[in-house]
């Protein structure tokens, strides 16, 4: 591999992004995002149906488990479709080398998205990629057994992945209109999804005002419990701003908002056409603060995409940040002397002044993690624990 | 077959090291450049800021890729901290070959069995070394091989950590554009560097003390019989001594480099070090008996918790001839006498054998974890193959 010196910094060359759908429903996504984005990045598609890949135009397919199905679907077998993955393992891995950051997107319940997922998005982490993967659990008349069947999935994804990002089909369904088919309340689904998809791209790849730095992003994720929500909406005219956060509120995917005013973390990423006034994004971000509780951490990317001229794409990403290992209690010095009781009790004597700079004694390990031992924060020093006289 | 250098990367809590060597004709590494950079953003092993780490890897890398004239694609690293733990599982399969000779398949198989210990999710095997063969659960043999019995059985070490560690250092390393092409525990590594045929025929704990973490390695009856990671180090040692005595860090370091000892010695009785003013620091005079009375409770409780936790592994220190000492801690004077009363063993300073090239990095025990990784890794290249101790990992990182 050569490179020039100068790429050895991240932050000076582009974030590769890979795109890939699993299974029925995440190759339906790349072949719905890819009709209504023609210019876009390439969308990978891997199923074991070498019927439904056929079928998926504007897709670059991926057929796994050959060997194994035949090119037939897994019938939806959970087992089936893992197996197909870890057969064609080496094939997959090649799709993410050099990548850094990689959207998968699948339906669980069925047999390939279930059970292929989790592979793939080990074999993506393998390439050292950050790794998020949209989700799309059942809608309630598929039955108990899918949504037995997703549950599991979402487990196996959740230990691979770096986030995953539900979206409760039935919960979409919730706010749309009674009369919406079958047929047409997947079509949304499939939709909302890849709007999200879409605007993560965009955020990495486009010219902006406001840059989203990547190891922010990645910072944001690991801390987050696993546990994220994403909405995409648009608006246009003059209000845009005002409208575009009515839309995020009334989303489906928030809870109407609930889920946004607890969420410990948000990615904001606005795209827009070279009308995008800074003021605007200043408004919006007001806007925000006021929805969201104090603490909440927020994110912020832009980007300027020549076909939103007179528009904007508002996309939030929730997470629910986790909370910091607490520190170990080290009692304050004063209090050591008396709950210190034991054989050394007699050598322990009021610490010294210099301890008072630093309450809690441990210096330079303030921010990581206590080394704690049987109990002691061994980043205490040892003379103090142990009650050590100095000056003597 | 032409050969190729190969490098090793240490990222460290003090510093970040990469080393570029080739193996010699005569089975000698031969380190062709080098490049070290104090660390920043690194704490007890583990990386803290990302950034920081990165400016100091990509200086690292520079120099190294200068002296040797390559480019570092691709590199061997090693890592540390308390994650890092080991256990020993045993396996055992019925002898079905013809005559009841054990073959290789059988071997195999056995070895299979011993390595599979059930982790929790988030833990990953790092290396699993294969300790000892039993004929018939009696006669212990290092190579079973065509020898007689109904049942094979193996003691298996398996040194594990937790996963995302290693997917942050394969994170880490892509920041710099180097894929990793293997990942080896760092305690393991310099056990490997130092070790004399000698000291591994009497057995020996080698303990590596860094600058985050302090790791170790039991050598008895001829297998690695348990290895570890204290996240305690000499960032400690210089913490206490800043705290106690009211320096600034730097001060502190400069101190313990300078007039540290892990002993407290009589002849200090009332002698006074005098610290020079420096930037906002005014200067300072400190009682050589506090320096070393602090000193030395941190590294016997640090010599005591490993060999606790050695006890614990169900070892006994009778087992081993000796201590031996390596890593940039092993500089400090005094460690060697320390080490020696509280394991009741000869003690010593270990050096990297076999090494030739650029004097710095061969002389110095502080180098024996990445010299350790790149014997390994050269060596299993030319042989053809991943060795015992490597190859553990190379599925999880490449998938």
């Amino acid at each position: 591999m050569q490179f020039h010196r100068e790429n050895r910094d991240r932050a000076l060359r582009e974030t590769r992004v890979v795109i890939a759908g699993i299974g029925g429903s995440g190759c339906n996504v790349m072949a719905s995002l890819a009709r209504r984005w023609p210019d876009g990045p390439e969308l990978i598609g891997i199923h074991t149906d070498a019927a439904v890949l056929s079928s998926s135009h504007g897709i670059r397919p991926l057929q796994i488990g050959a060997e194994l199905l035949n090119g037939m679907s897994t019938g939806g077998k959970p087992d089936m479709g893992r197996r197909a993955a870890e057969r064609d393992r080496d094939e997959i891995s090649r799709l993410f080398r050099g990548s850094d950051l990689v959207i998968l997107v699948t339906g669980l319940g069925g047999g390939t998205g279930t059970g292929a997922a989790p592979v793939v998005a080990e074999a993506a982490e393998a390439a050292g990629s950050l790794v998020l993967c949209f989700v799309m659990l059942p809608f309630d008349f598929e039955g108990p057994h899918r949504q037995e069947q997703a549950l599991q999935g979402l487990g196996a994804l959740k230990g691979a992945t770096d986030a995953v990002i539900q979206f409760p089909n039935q919960r979409v369904l919730a706010q749309a209109d009674e009369s919406l088919n079958v047929t047409d309340a997947f079509l949304m689904a499939d939709r909302l999804v890849g709007d999200c998809v879409r605007s993560l791209w965009e955020l990495f790849n486009r010219t902006s005002l406001i840059r989203l730095d990547f190891a922010d992003f990645r910072s944001l994720l690991m801390h987050s419990e696993g546990a994220c929500a994403m909405a995409c909406v648009e608006s246009e005219g003059p209000d845009r701003v005002k409208h575009a956060v009515a839309g995020l509120l009334a989303a489906p995917q928030f809870e109407a908002g609930a889920q946004l005013r607890r969420a410990n973390a948000l990615l904001v990423g606005v795209t827009g056409g070279p009308d995008l006034k800074l003021v605007e994004l200043q408004n919006l971000l007001d806007e925000i603060r006021e929805i969201t509780h104090e603490q909440a951490r927020i994110l912020m990317g832009t980007a300027v995409d020549p076909d939103y001229q007179g528009r904007i794409s508002l996309s939030v990403l929730l997470a629910e940040e986790r909370p910091e290992p607490g520190p170990v209690e080290t009692p304050p010095a004063e209090t050591r002397r008396d709950t210190d009781r034991g054989r050394e009790h007699k050598r322990v004597i009021p610490l010294q002044t210099t301890l008072d700079l630093d309450a809690r004694g441990i210096g330079r390990f303030e921010d990581v993690s206590p080394t704690v031992h049987q109990g002691a924060n061994l980043d205490v020093p040892t003379y103090v624990r142990r009650g050590i006289r100095l000056g003597r | 077959m032409p050969s190729s250098p190969i490098a090793a990367i240490e990222v460290g809590t003090s510093k970040v090291c990469v080393l570029v060597g080739d193996l010699l004709e005569d089975d000698q590494l031969m380190i062709v450049g080098q490049g070290v950079s104090p660390s920043r953003g690194v704490r007890k092993g583990q990386v803290t800021d990302l950034d920081n780490v990165t400016s100091c890897l990509n200086h690292a890398l520079e120099q190294a890729e200068e002296q040797a004239d390559v480019t570092v694609s691709e590199a061997y690293v090693v890592i540390s901290g308390d994650h890092i733990q080991s256990m020993t599982n045993r396996g055992s399969v019925p002898v079905r070959s013809p005559g009841g000779l054990v073959a290789e398949e059988e071997v195999e198989d056995v070895g299979d069995l011993a390595r599979a210990v059930a982790l929790p999710t988030e833990r990953a095997i790092l290396h699993s070394i294969a300790q000892r063969y039993y004929l018939d659960d009696q006669h212990a043999v290092l190579r079973p091989e065509g020898m007689e019995a109904a049942r094979l059985t193996l003691d298996m070490l398996i040194i594990h950590c937790l996963r995302n560690r290693i997917k942050n250092v394969v994170r880490t390393l892509k920041e710099v554009n180097v894929e990793v092409a293997d990942i080896a525990f760092g305690g393991l590594m310099s056990g490997m560097a130092v070790l004399s045929p000698e000291q591994k025929q009497g057995g020996a704990i080698v303990i590596d003390l860094g600058g985050g973490t302090t790791d170790y390695l039991v050598y008895a009856n001829m297998a690695i019989a348990a290895a570890g990671s204290l996240s305690v180090g000499g960032d400690h040692v210089t913490n206490d001594i800043a705290l106690g005595l009211g320096l600034p860090h730097g001060q502190a370091e400069e101190l313990k480099k300078n007039s540290g000892s892990a002993v407290v010695s009589p002849a200090a009785g009332s002698q006074t070090v005098a610290l020079q003013p420096e930037g906002g620091f005014p200067g300072k005079n400190v009682r050589l008996s506090d320096i070393q009375t602090i000193i030395n409770a941190r590294m016997e409780e640090t010599f005591e918790l490993v060999r606790d936790s050695i006890l614990r592994s169900g070892l006994r220190t009778e087992m081993v001839s000796g201590v031996i000492l390596t890593g940039g801690g092993a500089h400090l004077e005094g460690a060697v006498q320390l080490a020696s009363e509280i394991f009741n063993r000869e003690c010593q300073i270990g050096r990297p054998r076999n090494v030739n090239g650029l004097a710095v990095v061969t002389e110095g025990p502080q180098y024996a974890a990445p010299l350790g990784m790149l014997q390994h890794a050269v060596r299993s290249r030319n042989r053809g193959r991943k060795s015992g101790i490597l190859g553990a990992l190379i599925n999880l990182i490449k998938g």
